[in-house]
This record gives structure tokens, C-alpha cells and sequence, in this order.
């Protein structure tokens, strides 16, 4: 093999690389696009009373500032996960959320992570336990 | 066969030419390089845009003493780091916040830092210092864009920097003002 042919093919396995690289870590804005194209309401009808207030505290406050279908899709699922999101946005200068209120969201995402992404919370559970 | 009195007398001099000549060589910085590597001593804290990685180097810090890293606070060490940088131009002297970015999402404010304990794993908030916040949200879509935001760190600060960065952050949190969730 001549060495252009060896530096083309270098070349290609390097582009490979990069480019599957790419596209199993999505840019963070993508990310993002991909949680606002999906749902942007949850069916609560099951949930309990209590479970159904909060999520109405999680509507609206969530709403003013970035689509309701962002935290339904995403890919957090464990308590710890939402505590450390729901503090983060709560914590934002005029985020318009109290502790009360924060602690309200975080209670119904974990709740709800717990029934619609059961799958993903077992998976991240077990990779935890797994180190 | 023992040296005479003359050769005696003679001995340590060339002896101490021959380590003169020695200690002249160019490999000597290399040795002593190696050598404060294995003691322990790091490049001492260079910051800026202009370090070069030579500036860096365990030879730099020999030629000022840099104190042996265990010994320092990395909380200090960590708000040198957040000094030097910068950071406090926007973020505050301790990192409260509250100086004016016109048009953010955040109240027109740059956000405190002091709540970064509870908001974020060691791998987050480092990860968000790497990549920055180069595009802030704006609080009226159609104003202007804010003049404030934060340059991606990668390539700037080192690894020991950041850790210390970190433990300087987590430092600031309020523990009186730990929430039960």
C-alpha cells in the first residue's frame, strides 16, 4: 500500500472516530431539542391528590421559563437527579420558586419518574450499585 | 594503595572540580525536574491567559519554592484560582452574584455561586466549567443579547486548578440553609 493510501485510510478511521464519537454525545443543545420535541403534558388522572397539586405547582412554575416538555422527557429519573435540577433552576435569580415550591416539583418528579420511566430508573439504580 | 600526603591534599580539589563540571551539565535541570516530580512539587499556580505549559513546568516552580501542595488549603488555593481567573469580576468577590447582565433570564443578573454545593456533582459543575455558558437566555426574546457570559475554561485551567475551583464553590454553600430533599 502506498503511503498516500495509508495516510488516506488514517484519515477515514480518524473521521470514523469523531464522527460516532459526535454522535453518541449529542451537543448539549440538541439534547435539549430532542426533550422539547416530545410530550408536554403528563396524564396525572392516577396519580395521587396530593401527587395532582404538585403537579400543577411543577406547570406552571416550570413553564415560565423553559417548555413543560423538557423535564418530562428528559433523562433524569433518580431522586438525587431532580433534587440537584429542581435547586439548580430554583436557585436562578428570579426564578419565582420558594423552597416550598421546589420541594413540591422534585416530589412529583420523583414520583412520576418512579411509574413512566421505571425502566430507566432500575438502569441508573444498577449502575450506581455497580460503581 | 594509599594516596601520599601530596596526593591527599590534591584529592578534594579535583573532586569538587570534577562535581563542578558535573553540575554544569545540561542534563542537571532534567535530574532536578525528575526529581521535584517525584517530591511532589507541581507547577504552582500560573494563571492566565498567557501560561505556557513551560511556565508550568516542576522546573518553574523549583526556581520560586512553591510550597509542597499537601500542605496548602485547597479552598484558598481554590479561591486563588477563582480570583486570578476572573471569575469574581462577574460572579462577585465570594461568589454572591448579583452584578447586572442586562436582558438575561436570570433577573438581568449574573447568578450567584454560592448555591453550587446542592445543585450540581463535582463532574457537573466541572464539566460546566470546561464548555462555559457562551449563550445566555434572555429575558424579553426580542431585546438585546446580554453582554455577560461565561468563556469556555477548557485548555485554560488545569485539572488541579479545577479541583481546587470546585472545592472553593462547594465551600461557599450556606449549610444553614440545607434543604430536607
Amino acid at each position: 500500500m502506498s503511503r498516500r493510501l495509508q495516510l488516506l485510510f488514517a484519515f477515514i478511521v480518524v473521521l470514523l472516530a469523531v464522527v460516532t464519537a459526535w454522535a453518541q454525545d449529542p451537543s448539549g443543545e440538541e439534547r435539549l431539542a430532542s426533550f422539547d420535541s416530545g410530550p408536554a403534558t403528563i396524564d396525572v388522572s392516577t396519580y395521587s391528590a396530593e401527587m395532582q397539586e404538585n403537579y400543577k405547582v411543577f406547570a406552571v412554575k416550570c413553564s415560565q421559563c423553559h417548555t413543560l416538555a423538557r423535564p418530562i422527557n428528559s433523562d433524569y429519573a433518580l431522586p438525587d437527579e431532580w433534587s440537584r435540577y429542581v435547586k439548580r433552576m430554583m436557585r436562578k435569580p428570579g426564578s419565582g420558586i420558594n423552597p416550598k415550591e421546589g420541594k413540591q416539583i422534585y416530589e412529583f418528579l420523583t414520583y412520576d419518574s418512579a411509574i413512566r420511566k421505571k425502566d430507566l430508573v432500575q438502569q441508573k439504580t444498577a449502575a450506581q450499585a455497580n460503581g | 594503595m594509599l594516596p601520599t600526603d601530596d596526593q591527599a591534599a590534591v584529592l578534594p580539589r579535583r573532586l569538587g572540580q570534577r562535581l563542578a563540571v558535573a553540575l554544569d551539565h545540561p542534563v542537571i535541570p532534567l535530574l532536578l525536574s525528575l526529581l521535584a516530580v517525584t517530591l511532589g512539587y507541581g507547577g504552582g499556580y500560573l494563571i492566565g491567559s498567557g501560561v505556557s505549559g513551560l511556565e508550568e513546568s516542576p522546573s518553574a516552580a523549583l526556581g520560586s519554592y512553591a510550597p509542597e501542595p499537601a500542605e496548602v488549603d485547597p479552598v484558598e488555593m481554590g479561591r486563588q484560582v477563582f480570583a486570578q481567573f476572573g471569575c469574581a469580576n462577574c460572579h462577585g468577590a465570594d461568589g454572591v452574584g448579583g452584578v447586572a447582565n442586562a436582558n438575561s433570564a436570570t433577573a438581568e443578573q449574573v447568578p450567584s455561586l454560592i448555591y453550587v454545593k446542592e445543585a450540581y456533582t463535582v463532574d457537573e459543575i466541572k464539566a460546566l466549567i470546561r464548555r462555559g455558558v457562551p449563550v445566555i437566555g434572555k429575558l424579553d426574546s426580542e431585546g438585546p443579547t446580554p453582554p455577560l457570559f461565561m468563556p469556555p475554561w477548557e485548555g485554560a485551567i488545569n485539572d488541579r486548578q479545577l479541583d481546587d475551583l470546585v472545592k472553593f464553590l462547594f465551600h461557599l454553600y450556606p449549610e444553614e440553609e440545607d434543604l430536607d430533599w
